[in-house]
């Protein structure tokens, strides 16, 4: 038998190998970033460009202003993460953990949420925020994070949930814990990994969102990364080594962001509690 | 007690429940409400009655290869996806050299914005000067026609979609890594191989997180919306115009709210019942510590 | 102490002037787009702020939207009722607005003999809703050195030369090559591996109809009454087009465009080597690759029986749910002056709207500014003659809900552009659909 802390060079090689073609997307993108337009277009293709040309951010830059993007998705993306951490925890500790009456319809009614296409309803919802006479700005795109944080979190979260044994609430609550310590002090130690995942999902959803800035966004200075993005693909065909110095720049601060959180990302998955 | 766990747990499932009233009841009453009528969202609504149903299952040219296009593509990247995603996370929970750097390796993908990694793989599968056929020219293949025919258009947008799957990895790991030691040690000591583990204490175990992934990835790309959007535009020849995007394209661009209302109602019911059918049979395979 | 009463005083008076001043000012909004970069909305943001400075009665506010996601938005806007006060109109929505009532009729706006060119009128019901912004026509670009380097002349610049389809593919197929060099005319000929395209005739949804035209058939009828597609001539010139990819292999396939550069990387990295497109190139696209060595000429559309063009161009509209029509109309008037345009009529995006530019050489001078544009002889013929005397209006100039007629003609359409169908048959399959909305939308 092999021993335990053996690495497996198989098992490496083959990991090694997937890595690298799920890497190649990003270097494609860095490395066409870099490049000009003709060698962009070169075919055969060359592999790094024959002079670095580090302008093309600068040049990117002038007509991406990256900058003012990255606070106005922050601005976004930062109360949303945490009104879903917050609602949604909330809701899948009633939906796994309470007995109540009708929790069965609750559960299905909010899983079936999740299947309606949420193209078709903009307009229902447009005319709502024209009725309470806010359709345009931060607050459409802000306040549905605090109502629940989306079928798919609380269903996350629930699972989760579901996997801890009840002993452990049974123990707190003959101890005369409620409820909300219940929640807070035994399962939220328990569930932070799922806590954490849902929080790195939710940002990535709004980081990524481009329909809803564009019905409810009217003032360019409000303008996101998604939508200045995706708006280098309007009109007049498309200028790739500028699009890609800016998708380049769009990456980063999500990259940079799930580094520096990884530790508590991965880290908190391996030393999850659900071992009991 | 039962009533004050009732309270309890009203008061905890509050903000979720007015969400659900004000962004799925109502709008909903109003798509059904628009479903009726004919409307072109620039002048009154005129009630028709069960008109636009009639006509999606009469004589709709783009409905029939809108639903052909969204099963393929749905089919394709929770079949694909999920294999890769959990061939992955298995190899992830291995012995393998680097594995945390690998593990942030195969979670990168999703993070990127999903128009910027449309771009970047439409630009890699350009069949003139695009790096993949590139790649099948350098081993003597011809160059594919990877987004301008009708067989491939859904799997090139199938492997990108798949690609950024890092969530489904992450979500399968923290499953497998959730496995109790002594479940495993235990089978071990039973003498059972590592198939008898993987069969008989890593399946069951994970089944919960199985049926996560499968059901919200099913759902998810049910709904596939940027590819189309972004990158083909429903061609060629309909291969890809996938439900959501028909939805959009006949509401917000042909004006024909009603119709898209008509549309989306019968979506809806239709990524129910699929859903319905993985739910149902889960009863069968997943198991939960919990109950 | 005199001098502070004196400043407090004035201070008052230029307080209370200026309050009076804002509180009567009429606010309007102004919704429109930009193309792939804010700079362009930054850009009509100055000239709107010119406006606002010298005017003490109206006051405007900019909506910039992305060129992407302008129709979805205008949509949702006018589904909930939200509609600006004036705005820029995509072509194909134009007519639609009109016939739901929502277009005001715009011809006290212009002096009957100092209007726009009437080629550029959207017109519903006999009433001018908008104008188009610029005066935009469809040519031919080509890239000057590739068909010096094959010995070949350059196409016409003039309609009366218009080069027929035939001599058009045959020069296209000298200017193509595969990755060994050889063109379609070669034999061994490598048609999976074209590393130089010799003609993109544009299959833009709404463009390629012009060769429909051009063989004696056409879209529709200019009145908005028939339709033409179905017609042989129609047919024919469709299949001839779908044949330049399929059979004579000049051209890149339908898919292929979407991932092609702009038009200016084209044509200068030698991906085609001409293009056929919009005037408005010049600006967005042409010029940026000057100064990469671009050398660039112009010439008029091959023609299959009748040398002919489309002319186009963005109208801006003015809303009936405004309450200020009166000032809506002055501000858009204002807007839409060549003298406000100014830097994108020089720059090479909008040719001018009104017949005063174009009357004498002097006129046309002044905004045929070369680079960008080329030498102003090769220019009048190819571009300005070509538009004064062989334009037709894009049926969006007329015709109520283009858009959705285009829904069903472009539904398979990549089928016959590809060569899996014939136009024929392709035609013949839609018909009984694209007729039942034709004659539901046609002009009564």
């Amino acid at each position: 038998m092999r021993s335990r802390n053996q690495p497996n060079l198989a098992l490496s090689a083959l990991a090694a190998v997937l890595g690298l073609a799920c890497v190649f997307p990003f270097f494609w993108m860095l490395r066409s970033s870099f490049m000009g337009n003709i060698e962009i277009y070169q075919y055969p293709p060359r592999l790094l460009p024959k002079l670095w040309r580090f302008s093309n951010y600068p040049a990117a830059l002038s007509i991406f202003p990256f900058g003012r993007y990255l606070i106005n998705t922050l601005t976004i993306t930062l109360p949303s993460v945490l009104g879903i951490m917050l609602t949604s925890t909330m809701a899948a500790y009633a939906l796994a953990r309470v007995a109540f009456p009708l929790k069965k319809l609750w559960f299905v009614l909010i899983i079936a949420s999740m299947l309606m296409p949420t193209t078709v309803t903009i307009i229902p919802i447009f005319k709502g925020w024209v009725a309470l006479g806010a359709p345009s700005g931060y607050a459409p795109l802000i306040v549905p994070a605090f109502l629940g944080g989306g079928a798919f979190n609380i269903f996350l979260v629930r699972q989760f949930l579901m996997g801890i044994p009840r002993d452990l609430d049974e123990a707190a609550r003959i101890d005369g814990a409620g409820h909300p310590r219940i929640l807070v002090q035994v399962l939220l130690p328990l569930i932070k990994p799922a806590l954490i995942s849902v929080g790195l999902f939710a940002f990535i959803l709004y980081w990524n969102d481009v329909l809803g800035p564009l019905i409810y966004i009217v003032r360019n200075e409000q303008n996101t990364i998604s939508q200045g993005l995706a708006n280098f693909r309007g009109g007049y065909g498309t200028d790739y080594k500028a699009i890609m110095a800016a998708s380049c720049m769009s990456v980063a601060p999500a990259v940079g962001l799930y580094l520096a959180g990884q530790k508590y990302f991965i880290e908190g998955i391996v030393l999850s509690g659900l071992k009991s | 007690m039962r009533e004050k766990d009732a309270v309890a747990a009203y008061v905890f499932l509050a903000p979720a429940i007015i969400g659900l009233v004000a962004y799925t009841f109502l709008p909903i009453a109003g798509v059904v409400g628009m479903s009726l009528t004919e409307w072109n969202g620039l002048s009154e609504a005129r009630f028709v009655g069960l008109e636009n149903f009639k006509a999606i299952f009469t004589e709709d040219i783009f409905f029939p290869s809108s639903v052909k296009a969204t099963l393929y593509f749905a089919a394709f990247t929770v079949v694909a996806g999920m294999a890769y995603a959990f061939l992955v996370a298995l190899l992830l929970n291995q012995r393998v050299i680097g594995r945390g750097f690998f593990r942030s390796v195969f979670f990168l993908p999703y993070v990127v914005p999903s128009i910027g990694s449309a771009i970047v793989w439409a630009w890699m599968f350009e069949s003139n000067f695009g790096v993949i056929n590139y790649a099948l020219n350098c081993v003597g293949l011809d160059k594919v026609k990877w987004l301008g025919e009708e067989l491939t258009a859904t799997p090139a947008l199938g492997v990108m979609s798949v690609w950024g799957f890092g969530n489904f990895i992450v979500i399968f790991l923290a499953g497998l890594q959730g496995i109790p030691r002594a479940y495993l040690e235990a089978v071990e000591i039973d003498g059972g191989g590592a198939w008898h583990k993987f069969r008989h204490v890593t399946l069951p175990l994970l089944s919960p997180v199985i049926l996560f992934n499968v059901l919200t990835s099913a759902v998810a790309n049910l709904q596939a919306f940027v590819p189309a959007y972004s990158i083909t535009q429903g061609g060629p020849n309909g291969s890809t115009l996938y439900m959501v995007y028909y939805i959009f394209r006949t509401g917000f661009k042909t004006n024909r709210f009603g119709y898209a209302a008509a549309v989306s109602l019968i979506f809806f019911v239709f990524i129910a019942a699929v859903a319905a059918i993985i739910y149902s049979t889960s009863r069968k395979w997943t198991y939960y510590e919990g109950e | 102490m005199m001098h502070a009463k004196r400043f407090i005083a004035f201070a008052l008076v230029a307080l209370s002037l200026s309050g009076a001043a804002f509180a009567e000012k009429v606010e309007i909004t102004y919704m429109c787009w930009y193309n792939n970069t804010e700079s362009e909305a930054q850009t009509n943001q100055a000239i709107i702020d010119k406006f606002n400075a010298m005017q003490d009665r109206i006051h405007v506010t900019m909506i910039a939207i992305p060129r992407e996601g302008y129709e979805p938005k205008v949509n949702t806007m006018a589904a909930a009722g939200q509609l600006p006060d004036t705005t820029q109109l995509s072509e194909a929505m134009a007519i639609e607005f009109a016939a739901n009532d929502l277009l005001a009729d715009v011809s006290a706006m212009y002096p009957k003999d100092a209007a726009p060119l009437k080629s550029l009128t959207f017109t519903y019901n006999g009433k001018p809703v908008g104008y188009s912004s610029g005066n935009e026509v469809l040519l031919l670009y080509y890239n000057k050195k590739l068909f010096d380097e094959a010995k070949l002349p350059y196409p016409p610049a003039s309609a009366d030369k218009a080069w027929t389809w035939k001599e058009f593919v045959e020069a296209a197929k000298k200017l193509t090559k595969d990755k060994n060099g050889k063109t379609p005319n070669d034999k061994g000929f490598d048609a999976k591996n074209i590393v130089q395209y010799g003609a993109d005739f544009n299959r833009l949804w709404w463009m390629w109809p012009i060769v429909a035209y051009s063989n004696g058939g056409g879209l529709m009828s200019p009145d908005g009454k028939n339709l033409l597609i179905n017609r042989p001539e129609s047919i024919e010139a469709m299949q001839m087009l779908a044949d330049l990819y399929v059979k004579d292999k000049v051209a890149p396939s339908f898919a292929d465009r979407n991932a092609m550069p702009s038009l200016d990387v084209s044509l200068l990295t030698g991906k085609v080597a001409m293009a056929t497109s919009g005037q408005w190139e010049i600006g967005v696209s042409l010029r940026n690759s000057l100064k990469d060595g671009l050398d660039y000429g112009i010439g008029v559309l091959p023609k299959m029986k009748k040398a002919v063009t489309y002319n186009t161009g963005a109208p801006f509209g003015i809303f009936k749910t405004t309450k200020h029509q009166k000032e809506a109309m002055e501000w858009i008037k204002w807007w839409a002056a060549e003298e406000n345009q100014w830097e994108l009529i020089t720059n090479g995006t909008l040719m001018p709207v009104m017949s005063t530019w174009y009357k004498d050489e002097a006129a046309m001078r002044k905004w045929v500014v070369s680079p960008p544009r080329p030498e102003f002889k090769l220019y009048k013929s190819a571009v300005i003659d070509y538009a004064m005397n062989n334009a037709i209006q894009v049926p969006w100039y007329y015709f109520n809900g283009y858009q959705g007629l285009d829904d069903i003609l472009s539904s398979g359409i990549d089928a016959v552009w590809n060569g899996k169908v014939a136009a024929k048959d392709y035609i013949n399959r839609i018909m009984p659909q694209l007729q039942k909305y034709f004659d539901a939308h046609k002009a009564k």
